[in-house]
């Protein structure tokens, strides 16, 4: 895909007091495993230190995103709320979790997976004690996400991310009138990491450019999750292939303007995985209304491709492993 | 601070709390737009001035309008 020239990574802000590194605050380079600090986007519970960066990215930002802003927090209202008396007996774990996925689907969610809930998604200084989470994937109009990182892109983000709030509110409300608790997770929920749930869920994988890629729609999506004790049967994490393609591909490597994608992965809280460089990339994201370049460029992201791409790239590997074994 | 869930979350199955917490929210929408228009309106006059003139606009001497409007 040709991308529309994006501007230079130069910036007309900056910080008087330079902040304390988000990839610090990440735990770039820690060995042991803890639990993630909030650093830009915060439930507004404490100030960040990168709230400033974040205040001014909203306030920057064009009326659309703060309308759909306001939209989003409607929906919010009720990500939480009274639970029916009567409590409904599950005794097919399975039967649930497939009711549960079609409710998701025909709220608008384009994929849907169950996984148990684990506490390194919870971000320090927050709970969630539920013992499951249902991960959905809403995918964003292909045609405006062209346009990233304009304006335009961004607002189709956001309409994504609205639409995945309303799916996941009507889903926890729903839970809840069987007699479950639920708690329905959105944008502006940030006491929750989505990404790895989303990838415990088997939704898809971590892309080197550190966002989901998905067999369906690439990385072309926004998450949303319910966190809830309603039983039901869960799913297993996914391999579709990415990591043979990303430890070789450059596409968003190169095509990233503050070059904030590390060809490698990287040690984080006590894991190797597919990192992006915070202080790199955040302040662009910020002058660009949500950039989102590395999503769009991603081959994945390319209709229809995805399926053929995992397809392609599994039984290269079983063709691999084969030649290896013969030998 | 109270966060978004601690000032519009309502668990009692009560119709009248339900809507004098809509009411509130409507309020903090208000607060929130009024923010965005004024306060906010001087932010991006002033970084649009810094860029034109190819000068720093500081984001730790302003204050910004942040997504819950503070």
């Amino acid at each position: 895909m040709k991308l529309i020239e994006p501007p230079p990574a130069s910036y007309a802000f900056a910080y008087e007091t330079t902040p304390r590194s988000g990839n610090e605050i990440n735990g770039l380079g820690d060995e042991l495993p803890r639990r993630a600090t909030p650093v830009f986007h915060g439930s507004g519970r404490q100030q960040l230190e990168w709230s400033a960066l974040d205040r001014f990215f909203v306030t920057i930002n064009c009326w659309t995103n703060v309308w759909h802003n306001l939209r989003n927090f409607w929906h919010l209202r009720n990500a939480d709320g009274p639970i029916a008396a009567t409590r409904l007996t599950v005794d097919d774990a399975a039967a649930m979790a497939a009711d549960v996925k079609q409710r998701a689907l025909q709220s608008g969610a384009g994929i849907v997976g169950i996984t148990k809930m684990t506490e390194t998604a919870v971000l320090d200084g927050s709970s969630a004690t539920y013992r499951y989470a249902i991960s959905i994937g809403v995918p964003m109009d292909q045609d405006e996400m062209r346009y990233v990182p304009q304006k335009r892109a961004g607002i189709a983000v956001m309409r994504s991310y609205v639409a995945g709030t309303k799916a996941v509110v009507g889903l926890a409300q729903h839970i809840r009138s069987l007699g479950w608790p639920a708690r329905a997770y959105g944008l502006n929920c940030n006491d929750i990491l989505q990404l790895p749930l989303a990838v415990r869920a088997g939704l898809g994988q971590l892309g080197k450019h550190g966002s989901l890629i998905t067999t369906e729609y690439g990385s072309n999506l926004r998450l949303a999750a319910v966190l809830t004790d309603l039983p039901m049967a869960v799913d297993r994490p996914v391999d579709l292939g990415v990591e043979d393609l990303c430890t070789r591909c450059q596409r968003c490597r190169i095509d990233c303007p503050p070059d904030a994608i590390f060809d490698t992965k990287q040690m984080v809280r006590g894991e190797r995985k597919w990192y992006v460089d915070f202080d790199k990339c955040v302040p662009y994201f910020t002058k660009t209304y949500g950039c989102g370049i590395c999503l769009e460029v991603c081959p994945w992201s390319e209709s229809g491709r995805g399926p053929w791409l995992s397809e392609t790239l599994l039984s290269k590997r079983d063709r691999s492993a084969g030649t290896s074994n013969q030998n | 601070m109270a966060t978004f869930d601690e000032q519009f979350f309502v668990h009692e199955a009560s119709p009248l709390k339900r809507v004098w917490r809509d009411i509130r929210l409507l309020g903090f929408f208000a607060t929130i737009v009024w923010r965005w228009l004024w306060q906010g309106g001087s932010v991006r006059r002033r970084y649009r001035q810094a860029e034109a003139l190819g000068q720093v606009y500081y984001l730790d001497r302003h204050k910004g309008v942040g997504k819950y409007g503070r």
